[in-house]
């Protein structure tokens, strides 16, 4: 049985990386220094660890799902932020394993097709993808968005000026 | 081929537990308001007593100057300008949504704490511990409307 401990030091600007190893998700606990470590066993002598950064915005029916949260929390009064820098990675990498290997990833400064990661390993690992990269696709789609939440709330503040009118002057 | 289409998918499920997570915010965050509005009405006897403090304060203030300057003191006109109607309405109206707003608040504060447990990619503690407080303060101004103490 080999073990493969993890440590991941995320950027502050890339929230919430998810972690697979052979294609499972692996999910981390954040340590008392920051750090967000797992431990996987495995039986393999190799495995494939990817680091990627998915935007919500990326998945299918966005626009349903966007317009349906803003009418939900009530004209995105009570909604989370989306991500608007739009700012992906793609970190993939193939670890020969020891019976016990420390691996410990460190995110890098942003920058546009530079290196994402920064990995440390006790053992031989072969890089095959390591980028930084902005989606384009996720800002268009955030500013689709943005026009249509503004004529949304356009839509809704002349309906109240309507109503208004209607109570207090009996227009 | 193949490996795209396991990347998508790979992407859609973690999309989709976004998307979840998103739901529990905005629920846990309705929930907030609802229970800013169960904590002032479990405050209400704080409130009132606040109030008589405030217009016994105000009445001191405004007899010591007219006892020393000598002219007759008409404490039926100062009282005028403290109704108490205008409260008590304000916190009527306060009193009796109640019921709703905790029926709603406790189902949003419990959802969105089920949502937060489920995600297993982040620690939501802060947020679970609003929910909470949100079921029990709801609770505990029903009590208080029950025992009649914020009538």
């Amino acid at each position: 049985m080999n073990v493969l401990n993890i440590a991941m030091r995320p950027h502050y600007m890339i929230k919430n990386p998810s972690l697979f190893i052979d294609g499972e998700r692996v999910y981390t606990k954040k340590s008392k220094n920051g750090e967000y470590t797992c431990r996987f066993e495995t039986e393999k002598d190799s495995v494939e660890l990817s680091v990627y950064k998915f935007l919500e915005i990326n998945g299918k029916f966005w626009f349903l799902y966007s317009i349906l949260f803003f009418f939900i929390s009530l004209l995105g009064i009570f909604d989370a932020h989306y991500d608007n820098k739009c700012y992906c990675l793609k970190y993939k990498t193939v670890l020969t394993l020891n019976e016990e290997t420390n691996v410990k990833l460190v995110f890098n400064q942003f920058k546009e097709s530079g290196a994402a990661i920064n990995c440390t390993a006790d053992c031989p690992a072969e890089e095959t993808e390591n980028e930084y990269y902005t989606d384009k696709k996720a800002k268009k789609r955030l500013k689709i968005m943005r026009i249509v939440k503004l004529l949304c709330w356009l839509a809704a503040i002349a309906i109240a000026v309507v109503v208004i009118l209607y109570k207090v002057i009996g227009f | 081929m193949n490996k795209i289409k396991a990347g998508f998918f790979m992407e859609q499920r973690e999309i989709n537990k976004m998307h979840l997570v998103r739901l529990g915010v905005v629920l846990n965050n309705l929930a907030i308001l609802g229970f800013a509005y169960m904590l002032l009405n479990a405050l209400m006897p704080i409130f009132s007593f606040l109030y008589f403090v405030a217009v016994g304060i105000v009445l001191i203030l405004a007899i010591f100057p007219w006892i020393f300057s000598g002219f007759q003191l008409d404490l039926g006109k100062i009282a005028e300008w403290f109704k108490p109607e205008f409260t008590t309405q304000v916190l009527q109206y306060l009193y009796t949504g109640l019921p709703y707003v905790f029926g709603v608040s406790a189902v949003c504060a419990v959802a969105s704490a089920v949502i937060m447990l489920l995600d297993k990619s982040q620690r939501h503690t802060g947020r679970i511990v609003i929910a909470a407080l949100t079921v029990v303060i709801g609770i505990v101004a029903l009590i208080m409307k029950a025992a009649g103490v914020t009538t």
